[in-house]
């Protein structure tokens, strides 16, 4: 097929590819108005993970690390990790009930990783529609992986790590520049199904629809096609 | 519907069949225009007849045979075709009618007339098979909407 003849069945299927592309623009629109309105403001809290013992970089159980990982590496990703749970929501949300603040859920906090081998920083961030509640969540959730941390990672483990606030919890804007790419993304992803689904249709139609049609069809001319 | 909506474009389109027809069959003593199947037969006006008077417009003396339901022999046909000096049988559909397969051996060359979006691709070719094996010469096909 030429590019004349792509663009022929594209007329020909309009109305499926408008349709398509109608509800697409429609429904991208939708995710990206309701996450752009819903991500809400994001609280964040920066704290410091170091492995008690760094000098002598064994575990209790030792067969805990992987090849190269540091004790380091192993608690700032544990507390990564349980950051992320219920358990930690549940806390969260329990200190922020007498304030008369919405609570937390395990989905609204993420994190990651950085800093050297041995000195690890676990940057956590939690978001919520009230601005207020991100700010003290990111504080409770900083004291709960650093001062209560051994409720959630564990006595031995608590005891095994060196870990502390190094920044104080901040609340800004939850990001959405994704939000816009995701939703070119999507618009963009609907034009091709609407296409693919165009050519598909064109071609599971038995019918003829042009002049080339019928010459394969008969191996014969046609003498006038009327317009 | 079919695209030859109002006489004058059924005119149109005749007088263009005419012309071709002048060059890819200019030695044709007997035509047959029919459909591919008695289903896609939707033309509110004959473009056979209308053919026809493009004949005898040109001066060439035109007789016009509408095939019935009769099942004639191919030499009842041929004697039929032969009282004129050029003769132009409209058909039935081809794929349904047995007198209009019958026509189609007798006449010179067919002219089948087909409707964009709705004649099938599978009933065209099965048909192409079927009068090539019965010796009938296609002289081209008709598009219309």
């Amino acid at each position: 097929m030429t590019w004349s003849d792509y663009l022929a069945t594209f007329r020909r299927r309009w109305v499926i590819v408008a349709v398509i592309v109608v509800f697409d623009v429609l429904a991208a629109g939708l995710l990206f108005y309701r996450s752009y309105h819903h991500a809400g403001w994001q609280g964040s809290v920066t704290i410091y993970v170091a492995d008690v013992g760094a000098t002598n970089t064994t575990l209790e159980t030792t067969d805990q690390l992987l090849a190269g990982e540091t004790a380091a590496d192993f608690f700032a990703d544990d507390i990564k990790d349980v950051a992320q749970s219920a358990s930690v929501a549940d806390f969260v949300s329990s200190r922020l009930q007498p304030l008369g603040l919405p609570n937390s859920d395990p989905g609204s906090i993420s994190g990651t990783v950085g800093g050297q081998r041995t000195d690890r920083t676990v940057n956590l961030w939690i978001t919520n529609p009230n601005e207020e509640t991100a700010l003290r969540a990111a504080g409770v959730l900083g004291q709960a992986m650093t001062v209560d941390r051994a409720r959630f990672i564990g006595a031995k483990m608590a005891r095994r790590t060196y870990a502390r606030v190094i920044s104080p919890a901040t609340v800004g804007r939850a990001p959405t520049s994704h939000d816009l790419l995701n939703f070119g993304l999507r618009v963009a992803l609907g034009v091709l199904v609407a296409l693919g689904v165009a050519l598909l249709w064109d071609a599971l139609d038995p019918a003829v629809r042009d002049r080339d049609d019928v010459e394969r069809a008969l191996e014969a001319p046609v003498l006038v096609a009327a317009r | 519907m079919i695209e030859v909506r109002h006489p004058s474009a059924a005119d149109e389109t005749a007088r263009l069949l005419f012309a071709r027809l002048q060059i890819v069959q200019p030695n044709a003593h007997s035509l047959l225009l029919a459909w591919t199947t008695d289903a896609d037969r939707a033309a509110r006006v004959s473009i056979a007849a209308l053919l026809a008077d493009a004949y005898r417009g040109a001066g060439r003396e035109t007789a016009l045979i509408e095939l019935g339901d009769e099942l004639l022999t191919v030499d009842d046909m041929r004697a039929a075709l032969a009282r004129s000096p050029f003769t132009i049988v409209q058909g039935a559909g081809l794929a349904d009618s047995p007198a209009t397969i019958v026509a189609a051996r007798a006449v010179d060359a067919v002219v089948i007339l087909v409707r964009r979006g709705r004649t099938k691709r599978s009933t065209l070719a099965a048909l192409r098979s079927e009068l090539v094996a019965a010796g009938v010469s296609i002289a081209g096909a008709v598009l219309l909407d």
